[in-house]
């Protein structure tokens, strides 16, 4: 992939990311995030397809996940714990994202998949 | 290639065939002849990123477009052969526009670009016409291989 591919996706990322931090302004518990569900999925479909085509494996595997989990919430409604875990992903990604992140990513999506493991076995 | 893409490709194979398209072989075919070609997509960097491929496997790009809307006029305008359609558009998103242009246009071949693995999507999209179904993130090779089962 070119230089400018890089820079590209790279402004479109953190568009989707900027839309999802303003989303999120707007929300204090789980059921917020079923209530803004549909807007927050359209944005982490974007990250999900993207950001692995410029190598960002770590931010497209987050967005996966937290797409699973919303896509539950638009179909099944409010999902305990929904906020937090969309919230904590969001920080996540974006400091992944910036190369700030100091968290283990792979015990963080571990943390997601157990924590709503009746989602993920589906 | 992962077991997921391996999974995706045989499904195709299964739904192609199953709707009497020949498929002989899927291997990219890098010298094939120019296909004149469009992309709809709303992100400036995938359709970047697939112009550099249809340039890669030496195929004319016709046009453009960024939403669904735009995808059915400027297929009307150019009658490209092969449309690679996304599915996530503003304004008109790609299940419409599919529908849309294969209502006036019985022979248009569409291959469907989405980031979602959902079965119930894909089929959506194959019964509704589509040729092929592109799984992002992809490759240039997922790219060629896609457009050569679209045109053969």
């Amino acid at each position: 992939m070119s230089d400018n591919f890089h820079k590209i996706a790279r402004q479109e990322i953190q568009e989707e990311l900027d839309h999802i931090r303003e989303i999120l302004l707007q929300c204090k518990n789980d059921n917020d995030i079923s209530t803004y569900g549909n807007k927050i999925e359209k944005h982490l479909h974007k990250i999900k397809g993207l950001a692995p085509m410029m190598g960002q494996n770590d931010v497209g595997d987050i967005a996966k996940l937290n797409d699973v989990i919303i896509k539950h919430v638009i179909e099944k409604g409010m999902l305990i714990g929904g906020y937090q875990i969309i919230s904590e992903s969001f920080h996540m990604m974006q400091e992944i994202f910036n190369d700030t992140s100091e968290k283990n990513t792979d015990e963080f999506k571990t943390k997601i998949r157990n924590t709503f493991s009746h989602i993920f076995n589906q | 290639m992962n077991s997921k893409r391996k999974s995706v490709i045989l499904f195709l194979i299964f739904l192609i065939n199953s709707t009497q398209l020949r498929l002989n072989t899927i291997e990219p075919n890098f010298c094939q002849s120019m296909a004149r070609i469009m992309i709809a997509d709303d992100s400036d960097a995938i359709r970047m990123v697939l112009k550099d491929i249809l340039d890669i496997g030496h195929h004319e790009l016709v046009a453009e477009a960024t939403n669904g809307l735009e995808a059915i006029e400027k297929f009307n305008e150019t009658k490209p052969d092969l449309l690679i359609l996304d599915m996530a558009m503003p304004k008109m998103d790609g299940i419409h526009a599919l529908k849309e242009i294969l209502a006036t246009n019985s022979n248009a071949k569409i291959v469907m670009v989405t980031a979602s693995d959902n079965v119930n999507t894909m089929t959506e999209c194959i019964q509704a016409g589509a040729i092929a179904y592109l799984l992002k993130p992809f490759n240039f090779e997922d790219v060629l291989t896609a457009i050569k089962m679209a045109l053969s």
